[in-house]
């Protein structure tokens, strides 16, 4: 299973926001899209997902083209996993992991038995079975991501999208969140994330896209995309990459800060 | 989730049932308080002989009775051109509201059972307190309103009549009240030219023949009256306007419903382009007013007629500067007549007395104190009397 | 906070208890009439009509029923005036309380209320133009329910039109169109005589249910049941929807096709019980918060509870309106005088209110 994006364009009005956006998303794979805010991460996801039709260029799941399928069977193949928010009703967690299910039960009718043992056993592989019955907006926010995590999972769509997983979270939730992205990876799924944090991109990915203005900058496995040259053109500032643990783990430093020591 | 499905379909049934049992039950109950005040089975034609015979061939039709010659009921076709069977003796009977209140009650006080809106607090003084305290059922509004029909029922009319103008679907409203309810709801058309009509029409039903017209004749000799002095008065008719509101710039103009009385006693100045139909009628200036340079001015009992006198603007007027203005008598309602009711008939004796003195010279003591006798079944004492006209 | 397993439990008690109350409702009146006779003619009345469908197939079911011991004033009271407008309390409360749990849902909004299309406004007006124009109780019903669709029909075209963000050019295009036709009841009150026909705008726009009859409950109960049922049935889909359009879609949900069928449906039960009970506010509102304190947020269970309690209010309100005094009390001055200072109770709230 993969995803195909080719020569994807977008505008709201005059302003071209995706100005020709090619990259592939392999199964099995974490797929980070890197990049500071407002270069259009937000736009390319709203495209994935299908929120957004209007878009020159391709987008195809496994060979087939997105454009044209219904929200529903497009659920079936892609699902979104939100930063975590405040809905404006408050639900059980189990409920929301429910939600998930929406896209296997007719319209008319209401998530059965098989759906709700789907939604425990989500609950249970993310850990935060014991949060059943609390209220969603009651729980953190690194947990309320988790439970977002298992909504995604009982979805079925072999394609996760998550946006910036781990902003807003503290780092140890931090951590657990990219732990879980790296067991779901393992698993076979086809996992992309947008995240600006280049050492987190270089720490967990097996493949980054740096965008630029609405352009891919560079595409490659982390250790050639997290470089000194392509982080100081990526934000605009002079920038050292320092390489620790046999180039496992990349750092990155102000030069200033650097050069004082 | 699946026992509500059910039960929607359920309610379908029985709301379908219901209307089924409903439209197989309508045709019979027509007239029933007749036979709650009497005895309720013998006067029916015998049940065995009605069981078997209607049954196979038209069963949701309430059986065919054979109904013998009552003597006791009348039929009855109003100003809806509704025939309705009544009970060929009234004695008992409701209002629709204010309007059929105060025309019904000047013809047959005895016979309500309820009002349908409180007396105004100022006819205490005047109405027998028997009538003063009768229930107060509620107004209707078209076929719904306040009127509550279980106390409807429980007061026990054998009709409730709403007098008035004619509505375009007052019938439809009227017969489905009478279906509801069992009790005939009879319309009568009545406005100032034909309110001494509507009483023959009143009488006639209430067997009060005698009674209505007298009423009838007063309202049709002050009518008459009226335009006999106005033509004595010929080329002189005086040039009016009619004031009120708290400034008195509210100003009830020629063509408006309630400028009737004015037209008839006098030549109404306030000509505007769009005449108000309502009772607090349009807004004007005191430019207007000049403008209009009226002879004469009547102004509302509780508007600034009594301060005119003092006020230098109002002094620009010359029909204030020379005096000629009054303030319009009240008691126990508006005499200029708001609602239009029978209260219109003293106010057009006391405009043109007021108007014309010498034209009109009967002495207006004595004609309003007939009025009062006649429609509101009291004696106007020469106190009450100032006190109203003042 | 949330307590899934009890919301069947509760609905099964609300329906219990909507049932009780209907019975009680049916035994108070201000004509005195003990059960017997009332039960009597209740049951005469449904097995003659059950006959009537049977007899073409079951002649001998023609002659059904129950030879009167009560006489024709008892069976008025309760054949003709208690027990239709028991039914349309009912209804009414019903489709007004859902409707309002359905518009805050795909609003998105927990102070969304039946009005906020301006499907009422719409109402409001057609009645008076009815009444204006001297319609019967009929016309002015048909003519409020069709300005109330078209009012929202308007507002939805414009919001198509105007584009921007769908939810919120929607909700203010619903003001605008109906602070027009609010603008067009202030004229034809203006210009409608004050001796008969304002009166009775004013008081069809203080919302009663005095008069309701057979043949109103069978015109009303039609589109009812038609925006009820999809809206019972749509509830799943609806919770979705309460997360936003965009994590609706992402799930599956085409949520502006499914807010366009739950508008349409709460649109239409709004509608009809507007038209045939005048301005009846709060309901919509209160109740719905009510059932969510109740059953929770989940429309699996709060769009039943909404419906049950919301007839269940609405009857208890309609009791006190026709039994408390000698004549009706208006019932859209009742709800008022109960959901402002609710609602007002709910806004100074602290904490997880919503």
């Amino acid at each position: 299973m993969s995803i195909e994006v080719r020569d994807l364009r977008f505008g709201y009005g005059p302003s071209e926001v995706l100005r020709g956006v090619s990259f592939t998303a392999e199964s099995g794979e974490l797929t980070s899209i890197l990049g500071p805010n407002g270069v259009g991460k937000s736009t390319l996801f709203r495209c994935l997902l299908g929120l957004l039709r209007g878009y020159g260029g391709s987008i195809t799941v496994n060979g087939a083209d997105t454009r044209r399928q219904s929200a529903r069977s497009l659920a079936r193949q892609v699902a979104y996993i939100p930063q975590s928010h405040y809905p404006s009703f408050n639900y059980s967690v189990f409920n929301m992991v429910l939600m998930g299910t929406t896209s296997q039960v007719s319209l008319l009718s209401s998530p059965g038995p098989k759906q709700r043992s789907a939604a425990e056993e989500a609950l249970e592989q993310v850990g935060v079975l014991h949060l059943k019955d609390k209220g969603y907006t009651h729980i953190s926010g690194g947990e309320r991501q988790l439970v977002l995590i298992a909504r995604a999972l009982v979805q079925n769509a072999p394609v996760l999208i998550l946006d910036e997983p781990t902003a807003n979270l503290d780092y140890g939730n931090q951590v657990r969140v990219m732990e879980e992205m790296r067991k779901l990876t393992a698993a076979g799924y086809t996992v992309i994330q947008s995240t600006h944090n280049p050492e987190q991109a270089f720490l967990f990915s097996h493949k980054v896209v740096a965008m630029k203005e609405g352009r891919v900058l560079a595409e490659g496995a982390p250790s050639q995309v997290v470089t000194e040259e392509l982080m100081a053109s990526l934000y605009g500032a002079d920038i050292r990459v320092c390489s620790l643990f046999d180039d496992r783990v990349r750092v990155c430093i102000p030069r200033s800060v650097a050069e004082n020591e | 989730m699946k026992t509500k499905r059910i039960l929607a379909f359920l309610l379908v049934l029985g709301v379908l049932a219901c209307l089924a049992g409903c439209a197989g039950g309508t045709k019979t109950t027509p007239a029933p308080t007749e036979e709650a005040a009497s005895t309720p089975a013998p006067t029916e034609a015998p049940a065995p002989t009605e069981e078997p015979a209607p049954a196979p061939e038209e069963p949701t039709e309430p059986p065919a009775e054979p109904q013998p010659e009552k003597p006791d009921t009348v039929e009855f076709t109003d100003d809806t051109g509704r025939t309705l069977t009544l009970p060929r003796v009234i004695t008992k009977i409701a209002v629709s509201g204010p309007l059929s209140q105060i025309v019904v009650f000047a013809l047959a006080p005895e016979m309500l059972v309820a009002v349908s809106n409180e007396w105004d607090p100022g006819a205490e003084e005047y109405f027998d307190p028997a009538y003063f305290h009768l229930p107060v059922l509620g107004q209707l509004y078209g076929g719904k309103g306040e009127l509550n029909l279980e106390e409807l029922l429980a007061a026990g009319p054998q009709l409730v009549l709403d007098v008035g103008e004619a509505k375009a679907g007052a019938a439809e409203d009227l017969d489905a009240l009478t279906q509801q309810t069992g009790i005939p709801f009879i319309h009568i058309d009545a406005n100032t030219e034909s309110t001494g009509e509507a009483y023959r029409k009143l009488g006639s039903l209430l067997g009060l023949e005698d009674r209505a017209e007298v009423l009838a004749d007063y309202c049709e000799e002050t009518y008459a009256r009226a335009q006999q002095i106005m033509e004595q008065v010929g080329s002189g008719r005086r040039k009016l306007l009619y004031l009120l509101g708290d400034k008195g710039l509210n100003v009830i103009a020629r063509g408006s419903y309630h400028g009737e009385i004015l037209e008839l006693v006098g030549e109404n100045a306030a000509v505007v382009d769009n005449p108000s139909s309502k009772g607090t009628g349009n807004e004007t200036d005191l430019e207007q007013l000049l403008l209009w340079d009226p002879e004469f001015i009547i102004f509302s009992y509780d508007s600034v007629g009594a301060e005119v006198a003092d006020d230098p603007l109002w002094q620009q007027l010359t029909a204030i500067r020379e005096g000629n203005y009054a303030i319009a008598p009240f008691g126990p309602y508006n005499w200029m007549g708001f609602p239009p009711s029978v209260q219109r008939y003293p106010g057009i004796l006391w405009l043109l007395q007021t108007l014309y003195p010498e034209q009109a010279d009967y002495d207006l003591y004595s004609e309003v104190n007939r009025f009062f006798e006649l429609f509101y079944h009291c004696t106007l004492t020469p106190e009450q009397y100032e006190k109203i006209v003042g | 906070m949330e307590k899934p397993r009890r919301g069947g439990l509760t609905l099964c008690v609300m329906g219990v208890l909507l049932i009780v109350l209907i019975f009680v409702s049916f035994l108070l009146g201000r004509y005195p009439v003990s059960p017997g006779p009332l039960l009597g003619v209740c049951l005469h009345k449904l097995l003659r009509g059950l006959g009537g469908l049977l007899a073409p197939v079951f002649p001998a079911a023609g002659s059904w029923g129950i030879t009167p011991f009560w006489d024709g004033n008892m069976e008025a009271v309760a054949w003709n005036i208690r027990l239709p407008r028991i039914l349309l309390s009912c209804l009414v409360g019903c489709c007004l309380s859902t409707a309002g749990a359905s518009y805050q849902g795909v609003f998105q909004n927990p102070m969304a209320s039946p009005d906020l299309l301006g499907a009422t406004n719409g109402a409001a007006f057609g009645a008076a133009l009815a009444i204006l124009l001297g319609g019967n109780s009929r016309i002015i019903t048909l003519s409020a329910f069709c300005f109330s669709i078209l009012t929202v029909a308007a507002a939805f075209l414009i919001s198509r039109v105007a584009g921007g963000k769908r939810v919120l050019t929607l909700v203010l295009a619903g003001i605008m169109v109906g602070s027009l036709f609010s603008a067009g009841t202030s004229f034809i009150k203006l210009v409608a005589d004050p001796s008969n026909q304002l009166p009775e705008i004013t008081y069809w726009l203080m919302g009663s249910l005095s008069g309701a009859r057979w043949n109103e409950v069978g015109l009303a109960v039609i589109p009812m049941l038609i925006g009820l049922l999809p809206l019972l049935l749509l509830r799943w889909r609806v919770n979705v929807l309460t997360l936003g359009d965009d994590e609706a879609r992402t799930m599956g949900v085409n949520a502006g096709r499914v807010r366009l069928l739950v508008i349409l449906c709460a649109t239409l039960i709004t509608a009809a019980s507007v038209a045939v009970s005048g301005m009846i506010g709060w309901v919509g509102l209160v109740i719905p918060h009510l059932s969510r304190k109740l059953v929770g947020n989940d429309y699996r269970y709060l769009m039943p509870a909404s419906m049950l309690f919301g007839a269940a209010f609405l009857l208890a309100v309609d009791d006190v309106s026709r039994n408390l005094m000698a004549l009706e009390i208006p019932i859209g001055i009742l709800t008022a005088f109960v959901g402002a200072p609710f609602f007002i109770w709910l806004i100074t709230r602290k904490g997880d209110a919503f």
